[in-house]
């Protein structure tokens, strides 16, 4: 069955490592997650099919929201950010927790046109590979 | 939601704008209701109902665009003076402004006119509010 988007959301730890709390950032207007697989080539005069074997297994997300400052989860990303540090995120799909992931916070953007709204986009890459979680 | 009750406070609280309308049942002749009524003296402000809702949400959050005519009238004496100093006004008092509405939040208004609607027995000029608002 179709999903609307509206349905899957960005949550981000805002407890502790040992006890987390997943808080979705607010007003997120669009998240994209990402995820790729380098392709080895082992292709020979054998054949002259390509062979590939899986290399380099990667996922990164993408986040756009309204700048809301006072917002607990966009402060958390924030401070990773300018902290250097990992940040546990999770993935919402349809009210449900499916995932989590340890991300690393590679750009963050905060834009504020005159008589616009203020929007941030931030780009994130996961380090390791997404826990799923029971349902 | 009241965008009705905000735009009428701003109006009706300024009295520069005030003093450049009739009264109308002792208060500021700033209409709500569309048409005025029919014993309404001019000069007076109408600003009945939005011309345009269209959805501002975010996927953890309700807002609204909403556009509005506030259009301003004064009698027809061959001089458009009176007319555009009222709009002007109605301009100044609604771009840019933040406006108290119950309920939300105003994030931005901004306004577009004056624009002329001159009519045979009085001439008109309309203010455009575009508001986008957040429910709190």
């Amino acid at each position: 069955m179709a999903m609307n988007g509206t349905d899957v959301l960005l949550l981000v730890n805002i407890g502790t490592a040992a006890v987390p709390e997943y808080d979705a950032v607010g007003s997120q207007r669009d998240v994209t997650f990402d995820e790729a697989t380098e392709e080895i080539d082992v292709s020979s005069k054998d054949s002259r099919a390509k062979r590939v074997l899986p290399g380099r297994y990667s996922s990164s997300l993408s986040l756009d929201a309204l700048y809301v400052w006072t917002d607990d989860a966009y402060r958390a990303l924030r401070d990773a950010m300018r902290d250097g540090e990992l940040i546990l995120v999770a993935r919402e799909d349809d009210s449900t927790t499916i995932e989590t992931g340890d991300a690393l916070i590679t750009s963050l953007s905060e834009s504020f046109p005159d008589q616009g709204e203020g929007t941030i986009s931030i780009s994130m890459t996961i380090d390791g590979f997404w826990t799923e979680l029971e349902s | 939601m009241s965008v009705t009750e905000a735009i009428y406070d701003a109006l009706a609280g300024d009295g520069t704008l005030t003093t450049m309308l009739a009264t109308y049942g002792g208060e500021p002749a700033i209409f709500t209701t569309d048409p005025a009524p029919g014993d309404a003296v001019l000069p007076y402000i109408v600003s009945a109902g939005e011309v345009a809702q269209t959805p501002w949400d975010t996927k953890t959050t309700r807002g609204r665009v909403a556009i509005r005519d506030v259009r301003c009238y004064t009698d027809a004496t061959g001089s458009a003076v009176v007319v555009e100093t009222i709009a002007e006004r109605v301009r100044a008092l609604l771009h840019r402004q933040t406006l108290t509405i119950s309920e939300f939040e105003c994030v931005i208004a901004d306004c577009s006119g004056p624009v002329a609607a001159d009519g045979q027995d009085a001439y008109g000029r309309i203010v455009s509010v575009r508001l986008t608002i957040e429910e709190e």
